[in-house]
């Protein structure tokens, strides 16, 4: 049996990246929904991590949420998908960091991630949000299949 | 004028009669007698022929001959005179039928136009002859003379009694002679009367000259004036160049040329059938019939029928004066006129009618009539072309304006494609730009979508029921006395204050300041109603519990202030600084 040449691994890659694609921008979008509708308790949540300035904590509270949709979006629909990709593996390196700090400080608060009242923060969450940053990487580093903005830019070239 | 003569020689005759027994002298007398009568009847006597007869008669008589003639021919062998008595039919054969032979015979010497010498009268033969003669053969006696080109002859019979004698002969040449002179005298006379008859017959052919003359003079000058009628009318007309004008002024000239006091002039175009008519004198309704399609059948007969100056010879024109033609086109019978063909497609009438003269059109009008008409066509035909071009001209500067037009059009349009080209060549970067820019990862990406997001949350924000405010509630609110962590020591030991911790329960569980009272800013109401209601409210409060992200110590103080407590303080540094001050914490 022959090993897959480049190509067929160039497709796997981008499939796979595809996949990943679809999955981490839904799960931002999900994750997104409830935070932008109770920023009061988002607000709280992020207070807990101890890691925002007090007079930061209400306007990030109601932006990053907004962030976590837009970019969710726009990764799904494959508009300027390596800069939404970028900005939403900062987002998890934030909250892995965050969640690596509040594990190393031992404070016992729920990750927050997608609701307010949650587990609280174990190691297995920061598996988790590593598992996605190594998604988020995967994603930059391969996907090129079926970007709306590169289907309508060719479109435009085509004019 | 006789009865004297014979009264005067009646005398002579008687008185002499005895002395003369012989009658030779009676004779002799008679014979002159007989002369000189015969000279008076001869001198009454005009013509050759009637001289001879005359003169026959009178030398048969007084010489008792009962057979004579007498011939006078030219030297041609043409018979002047011929006056036969006596002879037999048959014998004078010679005479009547062949003069030329008798001339060739005994006048050899005269020819015709060279006069021989004349000879008097003399005595050819006397008596009877033997052998063929040319005359009759009961001649006896022959005189002959020649006189200029003429040539007679006297012949006579034998005489009744007797032979001649020589006075016989005598009498006879001198009788000859006088007939000669005579004859001669006839000659001259009828030469004369010729001579008269051909003057007076030149005299009627010079009438007849003159008055040819004349009337060719006449034909002359109607000539003259008809071709400088036609000059006029060439003249006028060629400087026209309005076919409707130049179709105006032949009507009025051939009209006047032919005197009529009503005319029209129609001209005919094949295509369409388009009419165009001229009319003097006369309403245009009466050509209501004359359509395109009958005249161009009466022209058409009329080429081909060679007619009266017809097609025939290149002439593309012609009269039409039968009013039963005229009919057939639907033209007015009483107008005659002349048909034309202009060129291919252009033919058309001229009709002329109520002339002062009611007769047809003489042959001069009808001359004046073809010629001008060839005149009108030609220049018809110029002022078409002459129409052609201006109309040419015009269309040429209309295809010009279009053209320009066009071309300003053109150049707009070329202009718009030049605008058009620069920006499809601006969108082409652009979508090239952006092309590129979708597998790059921009600054510009991370500052717009954190702009959309920060605009749409805080617009969000501010319209959702459950939104929060974006500053910190402390900024808006007077500062709250703080106090030394060393002052707070003391002034807790000496009972004199009441501490309170306002962290969340984990955190208060985790570590606190010893007799804190746990006061969550989240169970504020519930937890101060057990445990601080009862709390005096002069007496003094340090609250602590703020961290980086929350400022709870500062929260729950205002809150205990606005329950009245006069004396609330917040704790300087917090839980850190008390402990870096060593001071005890729980557990």
């Amino acid at each position: 049996m022959n090993a897959p040449d480049h190509k067929t691994w160039c497709r796997l890659h981008a499939w796979l990246a595809l996949a990943f694609r679809v999955y981490i921008g839904g799960l931002f979008i999900y994750a997104s929904i409830y935070k932008i509708n109770y920023p009061a308790e988002f607000a709280e949540t992020i207070a807990s991590y101890q890691v925002v300035p007090y007079f930061l904590v209400n306007i990030t509270a109601v932006v990053l949420p907004w962030i976590e949709l837009i970019t969710g979006t726009l990764l799904l629909a494959g508009i300027r998908p390596r800069a939404a990709t970028a900005i939403l593996g900062g987002l998890l390196v934030l909250f892995t960091l965050a969640i690596a700090w509040v594990l190393f400080q031992g404070v016992p608060i729920g990750c927050g991630c997608f609701h307010t009242i949650e587990d609280p923060i174990s190691w297995k969450t920061l598996v988790r949000d590593l598992a996605w940053l190594a998604m988020t990487a995967y994603i930059f580093a391969h996907d090129r299949l079926f970007h709306l903005e590169e289907h309508f830019m060719m479109k435009l070239k085509e004019l | 004028m006789t009865a004297d003569m014979e009264s005067a020689a009646q005398p002579l005759f008687c008185r002499d009669a005895d002395g003369d027994p012989s009658g030779a002298l009676a004779r002799r007398l008679f014979q002159l007698q007989t002369l000189n009568e015969a000279s008076f009847e001869l001198s009454r006597l005009a013509s050759a022929q009637e001289i001879a007869d005359s003169f026959l008669l009178t030398a048969m008589g007084a010489l008792g001959a009962v057979q004579g003639f007498v011939l006078v021919m030219t030297a041609a062998g043409v018979r002047r005179a011929l006056s036969i008595r006596g002879f037999p039919e048959a014998e004078t054969a010679g005479l009547r039928d062949d003069p030329g032979r008798i001339m060739q015979t005994y006048c050899s010497g005269v020819k015709p136009g060279k006069p021989s010498p004349p000879s008097r009268p003399h005595i050819l033969f006397a008596g009877k002859t033997s052998g063929p003669m040319l005359f009759p053969s009961g001649t006896v006696i022959l005189v002959k003379w020649v006189m200029d080109d003429e040539c007679g002859f006297v012949g006579l019979g034998p005489k009744i009694k007797e032979a001649y004698s020589g006075e016989d002969r005598d009498f006879l040449i001198s009788l000859t002679a006088t007939f000669q002179h005579f004859l001669g005298r006839a000659f001259f006379i009828e030469e004369i009367h010729r001579l008269n008859a051909d003057l007076q017959s030149g005299y009627a052919e010079l009438q007849d000259s003159l008055a040819a003359s004349r009337r060719l003079g006449k034909e002359l000058d109607r000539r003259v004036y008809h071709l400088r009628a036609v000059n006029d009318t060439v003249n006028e007309l060629s400087g026209l160049l309005d076919s409707g004008e130049l179709m105006q002024r032949f009507l009025l000239l051939s009209m006047g040329a032919v005197s009529a006091a009503r005319g029209y002039l129609a001209l005919f175009s094949q295509p369409g059938e388009q009419r165009r008519l001229v009319c003097r004198g006369m309403e245009e309704a009466v050509l209501a019939e004359a359509s395109g399609s009958r005249i161009s059948r009466l022209v058409t007969r009329m080429l081909f029928s060679g007619g009266q100056g017809g097609g025939s010879g290149g002439l593309r024109r012609g009269l039409a004066v039968d009013a039963e033609v005229l009919t057939q086109a639907g033209l007015p019978a009483d107008m005659p006129g002349v048909w034309f063909v202009v060129d291919d497609s252009r033919f058309g009438f001229l009709g002329l009618g109520d002339r002062l003269t009611p007769a047809a059109f003489d042959p001069l009008e009808c001359d004046f009539l073809l010629t001008a008409t060839g005149a009108f066509t030609v220049f018809l035909r110029n002022a078409g072309l002459y129409e052609e071009k201006n109309r040419l001209i015009d269309n040429l500067a209309a295809q010009n304006r279009e053209l320009q037009e066009t071309l300003d059009c053109l150049t707009r349009s070329r202009q718009e494609v030049d605008v058009l080209k620069a920006a499809k060549q601006r969108i082409t970067e652009l979508v090239r730009c952006e092309m590129d820019r979708v597998g790059r990862v921009s600054v510009m990406d991370f500052v717009l979508i954190l702009c959309v997001s920060l605009a749409i949350g805080i617009l969000f924000n501010s319209a959702n029921p459950s939104g929060v405010g974006l500053l910190p509630s402390s900024w808006s609110r007077p500062a709250i006395q703080a106090v030394d962590p060393s002052l707070a020591r003391s002034r807790l030991d000496q009972g004199a204050a009441v501490v309170v911790d306002a962290r969340p329960r984990e955190f208060f569980e985790m570590k606190h300041i010893p007799g804190a009272v746990n006061l969550p800013l989240s169970l504020f109401d519930f937890v101060y109603g057990m445990e601080m209601a009862d709390l005096d409210p002069a007496r003094e409060v340090v609250v602590y519990g703020g961290n980086i992200s929350r400022r709870y110590d500062d929260d729950v103080a205002a809150l205990l202030i606005e329950r009245g407590h006069s004396d609330v303080k917040v704790l300087s540094g917090g839980l850190d600084a008390w402990e870096k001050r060593g001071f005890p914490v729980t557990p």
